[in-house]
This record gives structure tokens, sequence and C-alpha cells, in this order.
């Protein structure tokens, strides 16, 4: 989905990575939970976080910050879980979102979003739907399918997995 | 029935229950045919193929399917004239048989939108099934003579007393008494009296029960059998009686079969045994019920939360150091335990119907390749769980196709080798540990492992130098795409099939091996784990993260000391009674950082690769585990086959010890020789060599250093 198919006000959920503000859309949004115990799962890619006991279902969680090329998350007061429901492979999967903090629920015109420009930013721009801006603050509009989808987490990170399996090897 | 939507929604349940045993008895049907391919003169089983047509027209004309009633009736007469001897059981009437319930199947998904079925198909299957019951009268007078005292039984009048009390659900099942009564009345003169002692006062009565019995004279030529399949569809619901009447009615046919008379009283006393059978099995069915697949998934699933939250109660009993409590939650783990246990009981099924629906893929495809293929089954009534079971169809089908399309040649190519001329497929099902091992087997070509190879060096899968042994060549089989087949035929030859066997098996957490000999044939072999939804397990620890090892392949635990590991030289390698076990530290493959404690645990674990240990932190202790799975987003990880929640709420994961020993494995193939030179040679092979003549020296020393201590759990 690009900018252009946004043409109605929409709400998004905004959060911290570091200093910057990402948006997602909120009706992708399931929950946001307080940070619990993570159980890692032994090789897998960094990313990838691990798994928690959601109520009694096992929800697979992954590090944001590591997606977009910063320091792995710090656990602190304010670190979330924000509960996504995405599409990966055409299937509905629950995946956790680790935030550095949850900030609010805003609404944005389609006129206040614009392409994300395709240099400029040192984020990985196809993960990103639009930039919003409110006061003087841009916030990133994540394409949260995007993020999670097979393609870019099993392929491009499958390579990084298979790397660090061969690390382990040698 | 209350209200409107009510009725159209108890329709379809009907109706589905209706399809439901339908698709069962095609199955049967099916295989009954293929037997009687064999064995043309078995009576019994065109007896059994009659009635089969026989409840899937009368029941199918009671659900609305008009349709395939017609339809099924006309192969009905065949096999009523089969029955009769008046016609003789040719491989063409079974094909067309075969076919037709083919298109019966068609017919019954018409409803739910599936198939349709091929009217032009139905049409011609009818002229030839019409013109094969024509061709009878030609035939006729040479089989007259065997089963003549069939027929002649048949030709008597007898007077048969009937009781037919249906259940008080009869009519709430959707059956309706009158139109059975009508269908008996066709058979001969009926006399009909009602029953109504039962009725109760008009205040007490519930309409939708059955109050009504009837006993009815029948005067007929048709045999019991007859006028049971008049009720086939209802007997488990009602009470059924049929009494010869002790005067047979004279008739000039009678008068003039009073000779054969007896003959039929001793058939009809050997046919009422078989009547009696039958009612065995009528009251086996009256104890078993059909309960939706669904309804019994959120059973299990419900079980499943049970013990998780059993657990959270003893752990918390264990904590509070309260007698009352420890009780309490002692009593309900046993429960759980065995809720449990039948739980799973309940979804164990047989593989028997999944193995005999291979028996027309193979008649079929035998057919159309020109090849004569038997297919022989072994252990089809092994259980196993139904998600296993519905999982399990598709990768068989594959094996067998590509057996019957590269694996066998024709006939003639056999003979020329000085093989049989039909070939076997040898399907085989059998238990083996907590896994069950099911096996297709083929006494064709075997496999070319040159050609095998030679194809995946052109599909620039393996490198021309690497060297290959005959297990992983085999692997190459199921890459996606891979084919060695000369041309694609419509059988098989796209790589698909192999492709998507690996996937299926592997998603069960299963596994395959392949067993071939060039000449002599192939065995595929699948090992599946038996449940998917709980398991036993043993609780460890490594660092500061839990997992548990599913007990079934856990053999025991051992002390492993630092003396130990100083005494190893650096070599993963422990002795149990003087067997030499190599071990893998789960410290170190899942780089847990922190000290590690003085005295570690070694689980020593059965894999395929040969037993292995792996070295944990400490066990706490046994677990009940319900598998959860990872999910899509971690369906590529390997040592893990699913997760499960902790008594403390935390999640654990659940090793795969097979994968992980693989793993291992293949980690040392792919190491660098050069650096392991100095430590633990990096081949299995080599290392299981060295193991064997360090276990001469060191068992030696053993005697005199403290052995390691053996908890046998």
């Amino acid at each position: 989905m690009s900018v252009h198919e946004i043409t109605e006000t929409r709400q998004y959920l905004t959060f911290k990575l570091g200093n910057e503000i990402f948006a997602t859309d909120v009706a992708k949004v399931r929950e946001v939970l307080d940070l619990t115990t993570i159980t890692a799962i032994p090789r897998t890619p960094e990313f990838m976080a691990g798994v928690i006991n959601l109520r009694g279902s096992v929800v697979p969680v992954v590090d944001l910050r590591l997606c977009f090329e910063m320091s792995k998350t710090e656990s602190t007061r304010n670190t979330c879980i924000v509960v996504v429901e995405v599409l990966l492979d055409n299937e509905a999967t629950v995946i956790g979102a680790l935030a550095d903090s949850v900030e609010e629920v805003i609404d944005l015109e389609p006129d206040q979003i614009q392409p994300a420009p395709r240099i400029g930013t040192h984020l990985r721009t196809d993960f990103i739907k639009g930039m919003g801006k409110r006061d003087a603050q841009f916030i990133m509009i994540l394409d949260i399918d995007r993020v999670f989808s097979a393609e870019e987490l099993t392929q491009v990170r499958g390579q990084e997995a298979a790397k660090t399996l061969m690390e382990v090897a040698a | 029935m209350g209200e409107a939507s009510n009725d159209i929604d108890n329709t379809e349940q009907f109706k589905q229950s209706f399809r439901e045993e339908a698709r069962e008895i095609l199955v049967d049907l099916e295989s009954a045919l293929l037997e009687l391919n064999k064995n043309n003169s078995d009576i019994e089983l065109v007896g059994r193929i009659f009635r089969g047509l026989h409840t899937i027209k009368g029941s199918g004309a009671m659900f609305g399917f008009e349709r395939m009633a017609s339809f099924t009736h006309d192969l009905e007469t065949a096999f009523d004239e089969v029955r009769n001897g008046r016609l003789t059981i040719t491989a063409e009437l079974i094909d067309l048989t075969l076919s037709a319930l083919d298109q019966i199947r068609a017919m019954l998904d018409e409803g739910i939108g599936a198939a349709h079925a091929d009217s032009a198909a139905c049409e011609r299957i009818l002229a030839e099934v019409r013109r094969l019951a024509r061709l009878r009268d030609a035939q006729a007078p040479e089989t007259m003579a065997a089963p003549a005292p069939l027929s002649a039984a048949k030709g008597i009048e007898r007077s048969w007393h009937i009781r037919f009390f249906p259940g008080p659900e009869f009519l709430r099942n959707g059956a309706n008494p009158l139109l059975l009564l009508n269908e008996l009345a066709s058979l001969g003169g009926l006399s009909v009296r009602a029953v109504m002692d039962c009725v109760p006062p008009l205040g007490e009565m519930d309409p939708e029960r059955c109050y009504i019995g009837w006993e009815m004279v029948l005067i007929t030529s048709e045999d019991k059998d007859a006028m049971h399949d008049v009720f086939i569809f209802v007997e488990d619901m009602c009470e059924l009686e049929f009494d010869p009447e002790e005067i047979s009615i004279p008739s000039a046919e009678a008068d003039a079969a009073a000779q054969s008379d007896k003959v039929a009283r001793g058939l009809e006393e050997s046919r009422s045994q078989t009547g009696g059978r039958r009612s065995y099995d009528k009251a086996d069915n009256a104890t078993s019920l059909r309960v939706p697949a669904a309804k019994l998934d959120q059973y299990v699933d419900l079980v499943g939360e049970l013990v998780t939250v059993q657990a959270r109660l003893s752990e918390m009993a264990v904590r509070r150091d309260d007698l009352e409590i420890s009780q309490v939650s002692e009593e309900i783990e046993r429960l759980t335990s065995s809720l449990r246990e039948n739980s799973m009981n309940i979804r164990m099924l047989p593989i028997r119907a999944t193995f005999e629906k291979f028996r027309r893929l193979v008649h079929d495809l035998a057919r159309d390749l020109g090849k004569d293929v038997e297919l022989t089954l072994e252990g089809a009534d092994t259980e196993l769980d139904k998600t296993v079971i519905d999982q399990l169809s598709d990768p068989l089908m594959h094996l067998i196709r590509n057996s019957m399309d590269h694996g066998i040649g024709t006939r003639s190519a056999r003979t020329a080798q000085g093989k049989r001329g039909t070939a076997t497929i040898h399907l085989s099902a059998k238990h083996s540990g907590a896994s069950v091992l099911i096996s297709v087997s083929d006494d064709g070509r075997g496999i070319d492992a040159e050609a095998v190879r030679a194809r995946a060096i052109e599909k620039g899968l393996v490198a021309a130098g690497d060297p290959l042994n005959e297990q992983q060549i085999y692997a190459l089989l199921f890459q996606p795409g891979f084919s060695t087949a000369k041309q694609v035929t419509d059988v098989s030859g796209r790589g698909v099939g192999m492709d998507v066997v690996k996937q299926r098996v592997e998603s069960l957490r299963g596994m395959i091996d392949v067993a071939s000999k060039k000449g002599v044939g192939t065995t595929v072999t699948l090992r599946l784990p038996l449940t998917l939804a709980i398991i036993d397990g043993l609780l460890v620890e490594v660092g500061e993260a839990s997992f548990v090892l599913p007990l079934a392949n856990t053999l025991e635990c051992i002390e492993l000391s630092e003396a130990d590991t100083k005494r190893a030289n650096g070599k993963h390698l422990v002795d149990v009674r003087g067997e030499l076990i190599p071990y893998i530290r789960l410290r170190e493959r899942f780089h847990v950082t922190g000290a590690r404690p003085a005295i570690e645990q070694i689980m020593v674990v059965e894999t395929s690769e040969g037993r292995y240990g792996f070295v944990v932190d400490g066990v706490v202790g046994n677990c009940q585990t319900v598998i959860k799975n990872l999910g899509r987003f971690y369906r590529h990880v390997q040592v893990v086959s699913g997760a499960t929640i902790l008594g403390n709420g935390t999640v654990a994961l659940i090793l795969d010890p097979e994968r992980l020993a693989q793993d291992a494995v293949r980690d040392s193939l792919t190491r660098p020789r050069g650096r392991s030179a100095g430590k633990t040679s990096s081949r299995p092979r080599e290392r299981a060599q060295q193991s064997v003549q360090r276990g001469t020296m060191r068992s030696g020393q053993t005697a005199s250093a403290s052995p390691a201590t053996n908890q046998p759990i």
C-alpha cells in the first residue's frame, strides 16, 4: 500500500524508537502490553526477540529497533510491546513489537501525509508508507504488514540467520 | 421441530451426516469392488456391494439427493442381477461401477457447491450398465447352473412376521416410517397393524417422539436380506425382528419347488446366522457416536488448557507448602493426567481408511500406465492422531504415484529382468516408541543414485566434486522442482510431489528415510509423532532459560562433573556403561552466557542419528506439556518444535532432539577440516570409530576413577 491509497482521515498509534516517532494504523493494533519476560529462541536472528505468553497463547516478539538498524532495545520503565495483527503470507498473525515508549493515538488527514523520501532517512524506506508531520515533528508511518512480511523477514533476514549459522559453525 | 429456520438447520445437518456416511460407504464399496476384481466368485462381496448401493439409494432419496438415488438405482439393479447369479462379474463392470462411484461422490458434493457430477458421463455409465445387464440373457444358461440353489430360495413365497418398533428419537432424526412401510409393501403383500400401547395421554405427549410400533405380515418371494435392506439406514434407531411364519403360503411355484424347500430352509438358517452377526454390529453401532471433528478439537484444546492450569496449581502447592492444597493438587494432577490420556485416545484412529483409499488409486493408475500393480497393506489397524492421519493422505498419494510412475516398470520390462510380472506396492504402518513408522515400498527399479546426482549437478544444486553419501543424494529428491523423469507425465515428473511430501512431513514434526537398491526396489519411510497436541516432557534448565525435552526419546540422565569434562580432554564424549556417547552442550550451542555449574546433567536421547547426550545445567522434573505452535513467524526455526507455558506463566521451548543432533552433525560436517584437526574429528563416522577405540582404552581407567553416576529415569 502506498501513500496514494491513504485518502481518508485515519487514526494512528505513535510510538518511539530512540528519538524517532513512528506510527501505525490503529486498526492493526490489538493491544499494548508492559514488557514481560521474553523467552528467546536459540539460533534465530537477533531481531527476533523471542516469544511471550499472551493469556495462554504464544506470541512472537520482534525487536523493531534492530529492524531499523538501531541498537538492541534496552528494558526501561517505558518499554512496551505493541501487539499487532499482520498478514504473513496472507495469514493473519499476531506479533508483538518492542517499542521504547508508546506515545498517543492521533488523527492524520491525508494531506498531512507525504510519500516517504527515497533518501535522507537512514531507515529502510520500503518499510515506510509515508511521512506525517505534526507540529515540528516528522512521524514515520510504518507499513506494518511489510515490516513483518514473510519476504522481508524470512528471506532477507534468513540470509542473516544463515550467516549466523555459518559463524557458529566456523 | 420448532421454528422454520431450525428446520432448515436440521435438514442440513442430516444431509451432512448422510454425506459423511455415504463417503464411508463409497470407500467400503471401492475396496469391495477391487477385492471382487481379484476374486469374482465371492458372493459375500457382491452382497456387500449391493447393500452399500442400496443404502446410498435409499438414504439418498430420503435426504433429497433424488438424482443420486435414481442414478444408483440402475447400478443396484445390476448388482442384484449379479447376486441372483444372472450376471457375471467382469472387469468391465467393475471399472464401470468404480467410475459410477466417482459420479456419486461428485453428486454428494454438489449440495455444498464443490464438484459437479458430469451428466454426460452419468448417462454413458448408465447406458453401459444397461447394456451389460441386457447381455445377461445370453449368458444366463451357463451361469444359472452354479448359483441355482440361491435363486431357488427366492422363488418361494413365504410369509414373514415383522416387528418394527422405532425408538423415541426416530422422528427427530428425520426418518419417516411411512416411507419404510411403503417400501416394504413393494416387496409383496403386506398387512400392517399399528401397536399403540405406548401412546400416552394427549397432555403428556411430545409430538416429536415416536410412540407407535408396527406388527406386520409380509408375503413375499424375497429373502430376509431384501427386507433387512429396507431398514438398513434406520436399524440403529429401532427394534426390528423378522420371523418366518410357520405356514408357507402354497403357490403354484411353491408346489413345484417343494423339493427344494428343504434346501431353502437350510439356506435360510445360514442366512439368519449372518443376520445374527449383523445384529451384533448393530449393538456396536449403538454404543458409538459420530462427533464433528471440530468439537473434538475444542475438547482437546480445553484439556490442554486444563493441563497448563494444573501445572500452575501444582507449582503453587509446592511453594505454599500447605498439605491440604497439596492433596487437592495431587488429586487434580491424577485426574488431569487420565483426562489427557483419554482425550488423546479419542482422537486416535486406525489408519485403515486412508490406506484403503489407495487401492483405488493404484488400480486406476495401473490401468492408465498399463502396468500390473498390486497393493498390499500391513498394520492398517495402527492407530494415530486424527490430525496426523488427515495430513498423511497427500504425502502418501505422492509417494505411491511416484513409485507407480518411476519405480515400477511395465510387465514386459519386469519379466525381462526376471521379476514377477505383477509389481507390488506395500503400505505398512507400525508403532515405534512415541512415533509411527509409515512406509511405502515397491519392488521396482530402485533409485539410480548416479542419475540423481548428475541431475542435481545439472540443476546446480550441488557442485560436481561434492562428496555425497547415499542419504544426501536421496535428500536431493525432495528438493522443489527436482525430477529425474525424462518426460513429464500426467502422473508425476514435475518435481512437485516429493517437495510436498517433505514439507508436510516436516510440518508434522516427522522425518523421511529413503532406502533403495537399484533393481530391487525402494522404501520410503515416514516417521511421525503419535500425537501433536500434548507431550510428556522433562523440564530442564540452561542458564536462565527453561527447555522441555520430550520424554519419549529420553533414555536416562547422567551427571557430568567438571572432572569428567577434564578427563575427556576436550572431547565431547561420555562413557555410559561401556558405550561412548557424543554429547552436545546446549549452553555452547545456544550461546548462553554465565558460569557453568560444577555438575551438569547429560540427558541421553535416542535419535535417528544414534544416541546423543544433551548437556543441561539441571533437571527440574517431569512435566506434561501442551504444545503451542510457534506460528508462521518462527516456522524456519529448526531446533525447537514448539513452545509451552509453564506454571509460572513464562514460556519454555520444546526442543527437538532429532533436529538438534542433525544440526550438530551438519555443522561438524561443514566445519573446515583444518580447524578441527586438533579437536574431535568432525565426521560422525570417524568420530564413532575414535570413540570405539577410546572406549576400550577408557573403560580400563574408569574402573578406578569414579564412573559417571547413572540415574535411570
